[in-house]
């Protein structure tokens, strides 16, 4: 993946564009978490792209590629979110409503039904933790909270998952 | 890690299905670099700026008899309550002014920015406002380039919007200081900073840096409700402004203090006993100047403020006073079991209690999240 970043920052299109056909999954189950309209995660993804070809250049430790993109996506999705679907009241209801009725595969139902009670914060929290198998202190980083908070939906997430599991 | 978060993991990475327009996009996004049309309702957008900002006209009394502040809440339909901003009476119309011009571009020019084509017009801003403004911009589309906002005499600046600011290019890292210096001299240089403003807090992300300058009121208390607040990156040792937002308005009672602070601690203590037997301590109690909410209305009421879904929304007057910031904080052995359930979170969460300084009722308060 690293030499793909190298190349990527040369210049090199083909590099970039398998670069993000390998994380594609993972930024979209991150822009899911967010915001549930098809067209509006493509949005989301694609100008994340575009802005991460534009100052791909200017990274320099490939490492933290993935995190800088993640970043990227999670205030994408966020400007989106404000943009179309912030009310006065609490935002958390808009989002799951629709995936059960679209979810055929039994992977795609796993993942949602897991995720569909929880908050927010709490879904993305997983998401960065377990998929991505960041640190809390890295995930305070990236969604620019302090480590208690993160801490305290993280503990609040799994919780709801453990009793969604004994259900 | 355990069989129970082994699970968790093993769900999320499997993959998952996606949508043809998806894959389309990821595979082209570099061929297409032209961004989506989102249209975005400026109305919206300068209800939500705008009613921060402008004066809603009331009277206050003069003689500070000591009446209640606190009614009961209306309840209201959340769907009612969305829709009630509808930008039906806002209105717009072009000026060709060159006084009004000229003072709006020497606005832009201390901001770094040259135009070469600007529109400006001069309009209200919200359905319940009759307070008039000019506006500048330079793109035919309020979602896109520079929109400057100030009041009919030109001297005072409302807002400024850059959305062709880059939030995703690297800023150069600045210290603090720098921050603070830089914003400065920039809103001094726009007549922005007068006396009596000062640098309550500061943000930085990504080197994008936020600072917020209250106004100390006569009490010297900062008032959030009398603000500004500046966002910008520096890149190549310039400055690129993001955003610079104006909050005032004349809610603000400026109430004077017949309740000492022993008293409001008292206060606040009686009510804490009502909803918790569990030991506690007060460990903050200042002056302050906040706006009347239902934190604990919603309390001493028992509706759920936890995993809400709530559809009603309770109106109250819409009032800044003074008041005493009281907080409770109580012992506790795990701090996630207030969320359990409603009883308790009444139980154990810490909490902010707001006094009001003049009649001694609790107008509102909030959450005493750790670290908060």
């Amino acid at each position: 993946m690293e030499e793909l970043i190298k190349e990527a920052q040369n210049g090199d299109k083909n590099a970039f564009n398998k670069i993000f056909i390998a994380i594609n999954d993972d930024l979209y189950k991150i822009a899911k978490s967010r915001i549930s309209n098809e067209d509006d995660i493509a949005d989301a993804v694609q100008e994340s792209m575009i802005a991460t070809f534009k100052n791909i250049k200017k990274l320099r430790d490939p490492s933290q590629f993935k995190k800088w993109v993640i970043t990227i996506l999670i205030n994408k999705c966020n400007r989106i979110y404000r943009r179309k679907y912030k009310k006065d009241v609490s935002y958390e209801e808009y989002n799951f409503e629709s995936f059960s009725s679209s979810c055929n595969l039994e992977s795609n139902i796993a993942f949602y039904e897991m995720l569909k009670d929880l908050k927010y914060e709490e879904k993305i929290i997983i998401i960065l933790y377990y998929l991505e198998q960041y640190t809390v202190k890295d995930i305070k980083k990236i969604l620019k909270m302090n480590e208690n908070t993160v801490t305290t939906h993280l503990y609040r997430a799994r919780q709801k998952i453990k009793n969604k599991f004994e259900e | 890690m355990n069989n129970f978060e082994n699970k968790i993991e093993k769900i999320l990475k499997k993959e998952v299905s996606k949508p043809a327009n998806y894959e389309y996009a990821i595979n082209n996004a570099l061929l297409k670099r032209e961004k989506r049309n989102n249209l975005k309702n400026f109305y919206k957008i300068a209800t939500i700026t705008c009613c921060c900002i402008f004066a809603i006209t009331g009277v206050v009394g003069a003689t500070y008899t000591i009446t209640k502040i606190w009614k009961e809440p209306q309840t209201v339909d959340s769907s009612e309550y969305v829709n009630k901003t509808n930008g039906e009476n806002t209105w717009h119309e072009p000026v060709t002014n060159k006084v009004v011009e000229k003072n709006l571009e020497n606005y832009l020019k201390t901001l770094g920015i040259t135009s070469s084509s600007t529109i400006i017009e001069k309009g209200n801003n919200l359905p319940e406002s009759e307070d008039e403004f000019y506006l500048l911009r330079t793109n035919a589309d309020y979602n896109k380039g520079i929109l400057l906002c100030t009041d009919l005499s030109c001297q005072k600046i409302l807002y400024f919007i850059n959305n062709e600011f880059d939030e995703n290019i690297i800023y150069d890292e600045i210290s603090k200081d720098i921050a603070l210096q830089n914003a400065k001299e920039i809103l001094t240089q726009l007549n922005i900073l007068e006396d009596n403003y000062e640098l309550y807090s500061s943000d930085n992300r990504n080197n994008i840096w936020v600072l917020d300058f209250y106004r100390k009121s006569e009490t010297q208390i900062n008032n959030k409700y009398d603000s500004y607040s500046i966002s910008f990156g520096v890149s190549n040792n310039k400055i690129n402004v993001q955003r610079i937002l104006n909050e005032k308005n004349d809610l603000y009672s400026n109430n004077p203090f017949t309740i000492s602070q022993e008293e409001a601690i008292n206060i606040v203590t009686e009510k804490e006993k009502e909803f918790s037997d569990v030991d506690f301590d007060i460990t903050l109690c200042e002056k302050g100047i906040e706006r009347m909410n239902t934190y604990i209305y919603k309390l001493e009421n028992n509706i759920n403020i936890i995993n809400s879904v709530d559809d009603n929304i309770y109106q109250i007057d819409d009032v800044i006073r003074n008041v005493w910031i009281i907080k409770v904080e109580h012992k506790k052995e795990n701090d996630f079991l207030e969320y359990d359930s409603l009883e308790n979170y009444k139980k154990y969460a810490d909490k902010y209690y707001y006094v009001d300084v003049t009649t001694g009722e609790i107008i509102g308060g909030k959450y005493g999240a750790p670290n908060n």
